[in-house]
C-alpha cells in the first residue's frame, strides 16, 4: 500500500526532524504577517495561472494539429526548471523594466504553474464526452454559455484540484519569492530559512513549518483532493478532435502558450551564447568539463547522467505509489487519510524533507547514504502528490458502472476494477509519471542535502556555478540550464507519446 | 466492490518495490563497517562552495588508507543548522565551513569534539589562537567587501567610493546593492561590519543607506549575477557587497582570451573578515580519520590549492598565492571583526532591528 | 402544412469524401424517420450534419421552413439524444430538463412536470442524475431534448445501451411522446425491429466504397 511508502519516506523523517527541533506553541507576530502576505500572493498567482491555463489546457489536450504534442510538452517545462534558473531567466528577459516585487513574482509563479493546470485539468477535459457540449448547444446554448454552464461545472473537480496545487506551490515558494520579490513577497518558507539557517532558532522554525503544513492541508482539503464527492461525468479515453472551423484560434492559443514558455528560455539561451567578446560558443564547449582542466565542480555531462538515473527511478516509484494513492482516493474512509498523507509533501519544503531524510536515513541504524537512493526517495516523495493530483480527478470521474458490468459477467473484483479504471489509469499514470520524472530533473532543495559531493545533479551544478563570479560561471550555468530544459522537454515528449500509443 | 481486496495487486507491487529499494540500500551501504574493526571511510561535511582538486583527495586517501567522502548540505547556514540538529549523532565525521558568525552557536550546541592539530603552529599568527577554546581549526579566511565596477565609474566620470561613509553620500545614490543578512551570509557579514564600525549608531547608518536608495537582494547570486553591472546580466548597480577575491575570480572565469586585469576592484574600507573553521564532530564514527582530514586541510598542498578552488585566502602562513591573487586580490589591512560571543548574543536583535529599519 | 424538418440535396461527408447523398426528404410533425445501415457508413455523420456540428458538403437543412444550413448549432431548434444519456451531472433531473428553457428565461416548472408525467417519471424533479437507472436516464434525456419545443429531435441509437426487454417498451413510449409533441424525429439505429416499432419511414444507407 502507498501507506507503507509514505510512512517510510515521509512520516519517519519528518517526525525525526520535528522532534529534534522541538516546536513551541508560540507564534511570532511577524510570522502571522508573513502568512497574510503569502496568502495574498498565492491567491493572485493561482487566479492568473488558472485563467491563462484553461484555454491552454483545452487547446493542447483536445484537438489535433501540427505541433500539439510539442506545445504540450513545452508547457510542462517551466514547472520543472529549478527556481534559480527561472528567476535568472525572468530577469534576463525582463531586465529592469519590471521591478522586483509582487507583480514579477505573480507572473513567475503563473509561468511555472501553467503546467499544473494544463495537465490536471487537461487530463480530465480531454476525456470528457463531446456529447455534453453537443447536447447543450442543441438546447440553445452558445459556445460561451455551454462553457460556463456545462463544461466548467463538470471540470470543477479538476479545476479546484489544480488551483489548490498552484496555491500550495506559490504559497510555499522560496526561490522565486526571494529572487524576484521584495519584502511584500515573503513566504513562510523564507521565514523558516531565516529561523533555522541564520538564527538557529529551531523551535521557531519547527513551529512555522507546522503552521505552513496546516495551511497547506486545509487548502488541499478545500481543493477537493481529499473528497470523493464531485460531479461524475462520463469519461472516455482521450480522443483528439479535428479543429473546428475557423481553424486558426486554437493553434494560435497553443502558440501563445509556447511563446510564453519559451521566452525566458530563449533569454537563457542568449545568455549562454554571449560573453564580453560578443557571441561565442565557448560556454558550450566547456560543458564537457568546467574550469578547463582544473575540474573541480565536476563534469556537467556526468551530472546529466546522474540526474537522468534519479529521474527514472523517481518516475517509476512515484507513478506506482501515486497511482495507488489516487485509487485509494476512491475508497471512502481510510482512503482519504492516505490521500491526505500523500499530498502532504506539497506543504513541506523540499529542503526540510531533505534534511529530515538525511537525519533519519543518513546515519545508523538506517544508513542509506552509500546507496544513492536518498535522492530518488526524496524526489519520489515530492512527485507523488503530483501524480495523485493528475490521476485522482480523472479516476474519480470515470464510470464505475463498467466495473459492475464486468462483475456481472463473472469477473473477479480486481478484474472488474481494471475493466473500469484500467484504461484511464494507464493513460493518466504515464502522464503523471512523466511529470514526476521531469520534477526530479529540476529538483534542487532536497538534492542539495542528499546528493553525494562527487555525484551532483544538474541543478546542484548550476547552483554551484552560479555561486562564483565570472562570466564563465554564468555562461556555463546558462548553457547547462538550456540543456536541462531540452532534456526535460524530450523526456516529457517521449512519455506523452508512449501514453498515447497505448 | 470490495476495495481493500481490489488493491491487492497494486499493493503487493508497491511493497515489493519498496522492499527491494530498501534491500538494495542496505546492500549498497558502505558504512556497515562501522561496528567492527577499523573504519575505512571518513566523511567530511561541507557547504556547497567547498571544492578541492581530485589529485589532492587521492593523495590523502593513499596516505591514510581511508576513503574520503565529501557530503555537502546546502550553504553554510543550513549546513550548520543540520549539524546542530544532529549534534551527538552526526551524519559525518568532520565538518568544514562553519564561520565566525555561526561558530558560537555551533560550539554551544555541543557539535564538536576538541582537537588541536599538531600542525596548528604553522597557521598565521593572527589566526592560530582563534580556535573557539581548542575546538576548531581555522582553514581559510576571506574578506567581505564592497566591490566596485571600475568600468562603469570611469564611463560616468565618477570617483569610486572609498569608505563606508561614502556609501551613504548622495553622489552614490541608488548605486549599491547588498544582500539580506537574514538569508545570506555575505549580507550578514556586511551588517556585522557596520555594527563593528558604527557601534550603537549602526541603525542610523542603515537608515541613511536606505534613504540613499540601497537595494537589497536575497542572495549573493542575485546580487552579483543579477544586479551588479559587471555580473552576468543586465544589472543596474555598480556597487555590490561581495568578496575581496571576486576580482581575480572574474579573470579566472572570464571568456577566452582572458583579460589582463579585472574590471572590478574592491573597497578596502569596511571589510568584514570571515574565517572558516573545521572541527571534529562530536559522536563521529571515525574521529581519528576526522583528525587526519583536519591535518590535511591545513597542510601546505591543500592550502596552496585553496585560493583557486574556493577563492579565499589560506590560513597557513608562508603559502605562495597564485599570481592572479597577488596582483588583483585586495589585501585588507584592517578588517572589521566582532567577537564571536558578541555575535551570538546580539544576532537576533540586530537582525530584527535591521528588518525594522529597512522596512522588511 | 410546413414540414418540421426538411432536407434538400444534402450531401454528407468529410474533407471532400462523400459519405452519402444527395438526400432529399421532408418530415411532418410527429413523423419519425428511421435511418438504418451497417456501422461506419455515416449515419452518425448524417445526424451531426443536420445538427450543425459538421458542415455538409452540399445541400440545405430547413426547420419549420427556415433555412438553417448556415446557422450555428444553438440557433437551429434541433435537439439530440445520444446512446448515453449524458445528463449534466451537476444538475438534478428537473434542472436538466429545464436547461433549454432557462437559457431563454422561460418558466419551466409546468413544462418539466408535463414531460415527466408523459414519460412515466412523475415527481422526480429533485432526483440526482446518478441515482437513475439506464432507462430512466434516457427518458430524462429525451425530456430534456423536447422541453424547449424543438422542430426536430435526432436520436442516435438511443436504446442500444439498454437491456433488451426495456428497449421495446421505451421505444413505444418515445414514439408516442414524439407524436404527441408533434416533433419530427430521425432515429438512427442498426436494429431493424426497433426501427419498425418507431418509424413511419425508413431510410437505408448502403455501404460506400
Amino acid at each position: 500500500m502507498p501507506a507503507a511508502f509514505l510512512v517510510v519516506c515521509l512520516a519517519f523523517p519528518l517526525a525525526t526532524l520535528i522532534m529534534r527541533m522541538g516546536p513551541s506553541l508560540h507564534v511570532a507576530a511577524g510570522t502571522m504577517q508573513v502568512l497574510g502576505l503569502s496568502t495574498l500572493q498565492a491567491t493572485a498567482s493561482t487566479v492568473l495561472a488558472v485563467v491563462v491555463g484553461l484555454p491552454l489546457a483545452s487547446a493542447v489536450t483536445r484537438y489535433r494539429f501540427r505541433g500539439r504534442a510539442l506545445a504540450q510538452a513545452l508547457l510542462t517545462v517551466p514547472f520543472v526548471m529549478p527556481t534559480v534558473v527561472v528567476a535568472l531567466a525572468f530577469r534576463a528577459m525582463v531586465g529592469s523594466s519590471v521591478p522586483r516585487g509582487l507583480v514579477l513574482v505573480i507572473l513567475a509563479h503563473a509561468f511555472v504553474n501553467l503546467a499544473v493546470v494544463v495537465r490536471v485539468v487537461g487530463s480530465t477535459w480531454s476525456q470528457m464526452d463531446d456529447g455534453y457540449e453537443k447536447v447543450a448547444r442543441s438546447l440553445g446554448a452558445s459556445r460561451l454559455r455551454t462553457f460556463v454552464t456545462v463544461t466548467l461545472p463538470v471540470l470543477r473537480g479538476s479545476i479546484l484540484a489544480s488551483a489548490a496545487i498552484v496555491f500550495t506551490f506559490s504559497f510555499t515558494s522560496l526561490g522565486i519569492a526571494l529572487l524576484l520579490g521584495d519584502s511584500s513577497t515573503r513566504t513562510l518558507e523564507s521565514q523558516i530559512l531565516r529561523q533555522a539557517g541564520t538564527l538557529l532558532d529551531f523551535p521557531g522554525a519547527a513551529t512555522t513549518a507546522l503552521l505552513q503544513l496546516m495551511v497547506v492541508v486545509a487548502v488541499l482539503a478545500a481543493g477537493g483532493l481529499l473528497s470523493v464527492r464531485s460531479p461524475r461525468g462520463r469519461l472516455r479515453p482521450p480522443v483528439l478532435r479535428p479543429l473546428p472551423s475557423p481553424r486558426w484560434p486554437i493553434p494560435l492559443v497553443a502558440l501563445a502558450g509556447a511563446v510564453i514558455v519559451l521566452a525566458p528560455v530563449i533569454a537563457l539561451l542568449v545568455a549562454s551564447l554571449h560573453s564580453a567578446h560578443g557571441w561565442t560558443l565557448e560556454w558550450w564547449q566547456h560543458l564537457g568539463s568546467v574550469d578547463a582542466g582544473t575540474d573541480r565542480i565536476g563534469s556537467p555531462v556526468s551530472a546529466l547522467a546522474t540526474s537522468l538515473s534519479y529521474a527514472l527511478i523517481t518516475a517509476v516509484v512515484a507513478g506506482l505509489v501515486g497511482g495507488c494513492a489516487a485509487v485509494a482516493v476512491l475508497v471512502r474512509g481510510r482512503g482519504r487519510v492516505v490521500a491526505l498523507v500523500a499530498m502532504a509533501p506539497l506543504g513541506i519544503s523540499a529542503a526540510t524533507l531533505g534534511l529530515g531524510t538525511l537525519l533519519a536515513y543518513g546515519r545508523p541504524p538506517f544508513d542509506l547514504r552509500g546507496s544513492g537512493l536518498l535522492v530518488p526517495m526524496a524526489h519520489a516523495l515530492v512527485a507523488v502528490p503530483l501524480v495523485v493530483a493528475v490521476a485522482a480527478p480523472a479516476l474519480r470521474a470515470a464510470d464505475p458502472r463498467r466495473a459492475l458490468v464486468a462483475a456481472s459477467l463473472g469477473a473477479a473484483p480486481s478484474r472488474a476494477f481494471w475493466a473500469a479504471y484500467g484504461p484511464v489509469l494507464k493513460v493518466v499514470s504515464l502522464g503523471a509519471a512523466g511529470l514526476a520524472a521531469a520534477v526530479s530533473l529540476g529538483e534542487f532543495g532536497a538534492a542539495s542535502f542528499l546528493a553525494r559531493s562527487g555525484t551532483p545533479t544538474v541543478p546542484i551544478q548550476i547552483a554551484r556555478l552560479l555561486s562564483r563570479p565570472g562570466e564563465q560561471s554564468y555562461g556555463v550555468a546558462a548553457a547547462l540550464a538550456v540543456v536541462l530544459v531540452a532534456l526535460t522537454l524530450s523526456l516529457t515528449l517521449a512519455i506523452d507519446r508512449a501514453g498515447r500509443s497505448r | 466492490m470490495k476495495p481493500s481486496r481490489l488493491l491487492h495487486p497494486a499493493a503487493v507491487a508497491t511493497v515489493i518495490a519498496a522492499a527491494s529499494l530498501l534491500l538494495a540500500g542496505c546492500g549498497g551501504s558502505t558504512s556497515s563497517d562501522v561496528v567492527t574493526s577499523k573504519p575505512t571511510v571518513v566523511r567530511l561535511l561541507a557547504h556547497e562552495s567547498f571544492t578541492v582538486s581530485d589529485t589532492l583527495k587521492t593523495q590523502f586517501e593513499k596516505a591514510t588508507a581511508l576513503t574520503l567522502e565529501v557530503v555537502t548540505a546546502g550553504d553554510a547556514g543550513t549546513m550548520v543548522a543540520g549539524a546542530v540538529l544532529a549534534a551527538g549523532a552526526p551524519t559525518a565525521d568532520v565538518l568544514f565551513g562553519v564561520d565566525n558568525t555561526l561558530v558560537e552557536r555551533a560550539t554551544k550546541a555541543g557539535v564538536f569534539w576538541p582537537y588541536r592539530s599538531p600542525d596548528a603552529s604553522a597557521l598565521l599568527p593572527t589566526l592560530s589562537s582563534d580556535t573557539a577554546g581548542g575546538l576548531l581549526t581555522p582553514v581559510d579566511y576571506g574578506d567581505v567587501c564592497v566591490n566596485i565596477d571600475d568600468a562603469w565609474f570611469k564611463q560616468k566620470g565618477l570617483a569610486a567610493p572609498t569608505t563606508l561613509e561614502d556609501l551613504a553620500s548622495p553622489q552614490y545614490k541608488n548605486l549599491l546593492v547588498v544582500e539580506d543578512p537574514g538569508v545570506s551570509s555575505t549580507g550578514l557579514a556586511f551588517l556585522l561590519a557596520t555594527v563593528a564600525r558604527y557601534g550603537t549608531d549602526w541603525q542610523d547608518y542603515w537608515s541613511r543607506l536606505k534613504d540613499n536608495g540601497v537595494a537589497v537582494a536575497s542572495t549573493w547570486t542575485d546580487a552579483y549575477e543579477g544586479t551588479f553591472t559587471a555580473g552576468g546580466q543586465n544589472g543596474d548597480r555598480p556597487l555590490v557587497v561581495s568578496y575581496a577575491t571576486s576580482p581575480p575570480a572574474e579573470i579566472v572565469y572570464a571568456a577566452d582570451p582572458k583579460p589582463t586585469k579585472p574590471s572590478t576592484s574592491v573597497m578596502t574600507d569596511g571589510c568584514y573578515r570571515q574565517v572558516e573553521y573545521a572541527g571534529v564532530l562530536a559522536g563521529a564514527a571515525n574521529p581519528s580519520g576526522a583528525q587526519k582530514v583536519i591535518d590535511w586541510l591545513i597542510s601546505a598542498p591543500v592550502q596552496a590549492d585553496i585560493p583557486l578552488s574556493m577563492f579565499v585566502f589560506p590560513a597557513r602562513s608562508g603559502v605562495a598565492l597564485p599570481e592572479v591573487f597577488t596582483k588583483f586580490a585586495a589585501t585588507v589591512e584592517d578588517p572589521l571583526m566582532l567577537d564571536p560571543a558578541a555575535v551570538a548574543a546580539g544576532l537576533d536583535g540586530w537582525l530584527a532591528d535591521w528588518g525594522t529599519v529597512m522596512g522588511r | 402544412m410546413t414540414a418540421r424538418l426538411a432536407v434538400r440535396d444534402l450531401v454528407i461527408g468529410h474533407a471532400g469524401e462523400r459519405y452519402a447523398g444527395p438526400l432529399t426528404f421532408e418530415l411532418e410533425p410527429g413523423e419519425v424517420l428511421a435511418v438504418v445501415g451497417p456501422s461506419g457508413v455515416g449515419k452518425s455523420t448524417l445526424l451531426s450534419t443536420i445538427l450543425g456540428w459538421v458542415p455538409p458538403l452540399d445541400g440545405h437543412v430547413l426547420v419549420d421552413g427556415i433555412d438553417v444550413t448556415t446557422a450555428p448549432v444553438h440557433r437551429r431548434g434541433i435537439g439530440i439524444v445520444f446512446q448515453e444519456p449524458l445528463l449534466f451531472p451537476h444538475l438534478n433531473v428537473g434542472r436538466n430538463i429545464a436547461y433549454g428553457l432557462r437559457l431563454r428565461g422561460e418558466p419551466d416548472a409546468d413544462r418539466v412536470a408535463e414531460l415527466l408525467s408523459w414519460l412515466d417519471l412523475a415527481g422526480m424533479e429533485q432526483r440526482r442524475v446518478d441515482t437513475l437507472s439506464g432507462g430512466q436516464a434516457q427518458r430524462v434525456a429525451l425530456a430534456r431534448a423536447l422541453a424547449p419545443r424543438p422542430g426536430a429531435v435526432l436520436l442516435d441509437e438511443p436504446f442500444s445501451a439498454l437491456d433488451a426487454d426495456l428497449r421495446e417498451r421505451l421505444a413505444r413510449d418515445v414514439a408516442d411522446t414524439l407524436r404527441r409533441e408533434r416533433v419530427a424525429a430521425i432515429h438512427v439505429t442498426h436494429d431493424l425491429a426497433e426501427a419498425r416499432v418507431m418509424a413511419d419511414r425508413v431510410l437505408t444507407i448502403a455501404a460506400h466504397e
